[in-house]
């Protein structure tokens, strides 16, 4: 009879928790996904704050030239806005260093949910263990195992389906709890992105202007765009005398003006080759250090569209448990996949 | 605004002032789009500008300048955004940091371990017990009963817990 009654719980208890059994998602795609966005985050804030601190030293090398070529008066004002974009980078340091800590306590926070979905999906091995241990410790004290086999198999697995929506329940709970600070967190972080797109603009506008300086290029890079420009300002100038030249009614005046419109013409265009050649370094040089700054636009971007899709998923995640519905990661996963390859491009090209 | 048109010094002067004012104006009314803009516009200035005419070179460093200043001021200020919001932060790592702590606290329960623990323990006590009660000394005669009494009692006691376990499970 005992025997019967402690098949019948399990069974009872099997039959009441059903309701709520494959409703408990696997969370740990979530918390890889928190995990590059995370990541994400970090490489964000320290390109940025790398970005600052070539920028000072372009200005400091600029100041440098300065002081040899026209004395240190020249110099003194660019050293001064040196110093301030490197206080400004320091600044940015620390605070991105504490946004990264948060992220960090985000993205164990993530895994904590994980943890709690897999135990309540484990709750049939856990069960089993402590069996073990109990029938270890009977065996120590000589006693026998109370019941037959069957009946601890049944009650593993009811206590399978009891962890399963004890899991379900607490997950809720920890998800209803956690969301004020989760939608905080994607304000604070957004923002902190945005702030950090607006700074990436300004950074690059720089980097590319000292791509042209002198100290860096070998050579007055603005005096050469000049020659460049008057050069082909001429040459156009000079199509229009050929054209004009080539309506001489007098042939031998004719020819004359055009050998000598042609002998011009061989100059200008050598000039035009000679700076073409010389520019040519400095524009790849530029063109390079655009695709650099686009590839952190678009790290940002991307960090930003993962953030919100991230507080998101997290809302969903939490109406789908009430309504007993696992939402799709998909979209979250696919966000998390961008920024993988972004930071990896970054990385490969750094 | 065309430059073709600069011949002299003044004309130069009167373009880099235009830019100027555009440039403080963007800054006072805090829009990043038009800084940009003027940056831009201050270094085709810098490339347009006729270096021959007696003047401009000099032009050209107060517009770089310009250019250097429209940055750090730029940085400054979304950098002090940034920084403002380091309390809210450093609470919110906290938030989390605590709410992790329950969880994985909510997860251990759940995978029994504080039980197994507790099992593990006892039966491990009782292994210790039972070899101290082997390892007696005759030497302390009446004494070694008494204290091997006591460590039969221990171990009875830690069964019952094992009973009280089973029980509850």
């Amino acid at each position: 009879m005992k025997t019967l009654i402690l098949l019948r719980i399990p069974l009872v208890l099997t039959l009441l928790v059903c309701s709520s059994c494959r409703t408990l998602p696997s969370l740990q795609p979530f918390a890889d996904s928190t995990a590059e966005l995370s990541l994400s985050v970090r490489a964000a804030g320290r390109a940025t704050v790398a970005d600052a601190q070539e920028l000072a030293a372009d200005w400091d090398r600029e100041a440098d030239r300065l002081a040899s070529d026209e004395g240190d008066a020249a110099a003194k004002r660019i050293r001064e806005q040196a110093a301030e974009l490197t206080k400004s980078a320091a600044e940015l340091d620390a605070a991105w260093t504490a946004t990264s800590r948060m992220m960090t306590a985000v993205a164990d926070y993530s895994s904590s949910l994980a943890e709690i979905a897999a135990a309540g999906k484990q709750g049939r091995a856990s069960a089993e263990a402590v069996g073990s241990s109990l029938k270890a410790l009977l065996d120590g004290v000589g006693a026998s195992f109370p019941v037959s086999g069957e009946v601890l198999a049944l009650s593993t697995r009811a206590y399978g389906y009891v962890a399963e929506a004890r899991a379900a329940k607490s997950l809720a709970q920890a998800l209803r709890e956690a969301q004020p600070a989760v939608d905080e967190v994607a304000q604070v972080v957004r923002a902190n992105l945005e702030h950090a797109q607006r700074i990436n603009r300004m950074l690059y506008l720089g980097l590319v202007t000292s791509e042209s300086d002198p100290a860096r290029a070998g050579f007055d890079v603005g005096a050469e765009r000049g020659l460049l420009r008057r050069a082909n300002a001429a040459l156009d100038q000079l199509r229009a005398e050929i054209q004009k030249a080539l309506k001489e009614a007098d042939p031998i005046a004719r020819d004359q003006a055009l050998a000598q419109l042609a002998e011009r013409s061989r100059g200008l265009q050598a000039i035009v080759a000679g700076s073409e050649a010389k520019l040519g370094p400095v524009n790849a040089a530029i063109a390079q250090t655009r695709k650099r700054g686009q590839q952190r636009a678009e790290l940002l971007t991307a960090t930003l569209a993962a953030v919100d899709e991230w507080a998101s998923y997290h809302r969903r995640l939490l109406a789908g448990l009430e309504k007993k519905q696992v939402p799709s990661a998909q979209a979250l996963a696919a966000a998390a996949a961008d920024i993988r390859e972004l930071l990896n491009l970054i990385r490969t090209k750094s | 605004m065309n430059w073709n048109n600069n011949v002299s010094f003044a004309d130069w002067k009167t373009s880099l002032r235009e830019l100027l004012d555009d440039a403080r104006k963007a800054v006072e009314q805090n829009d990043d789009r038009a800084v940009e803009r003027v940056y831009g516009r201050i270094e085709q200035f810098i490339v347009a500008s006729d270096d021959t005419v007696a003047g401009v070179t000099e032009l050209d460093g107060v517009a770089r300048e310009t250019m250097r200043d429209l940055i750090v001021s730029a940085v400054k200020r979304d950098v002090k955004d940034i920084a403002d919001r380091m309390a809210d932060i450093a609470e919110l790592e906290k938030r989390f940091a605590n709410r992790s702590a329950v969880n994985s606290s909510t997860a251990a329960a759940l995978r029994l371990e504080r039980v197994r623990a507790a099992l593990d323990h006892t039966t491990q006590t009782i292994a210790s017990l039972r070899a101290l009660s082997e390892s007696l000394p005759t030497e302390l005669g009446g004494d070694a009963a008494k204290i091997d009494q006591q460590i039969q009692d221990v171990i009875a006691a830690l069964a019952k817990l094992g009973a009280a376990v089973q029980t509850k499970l």
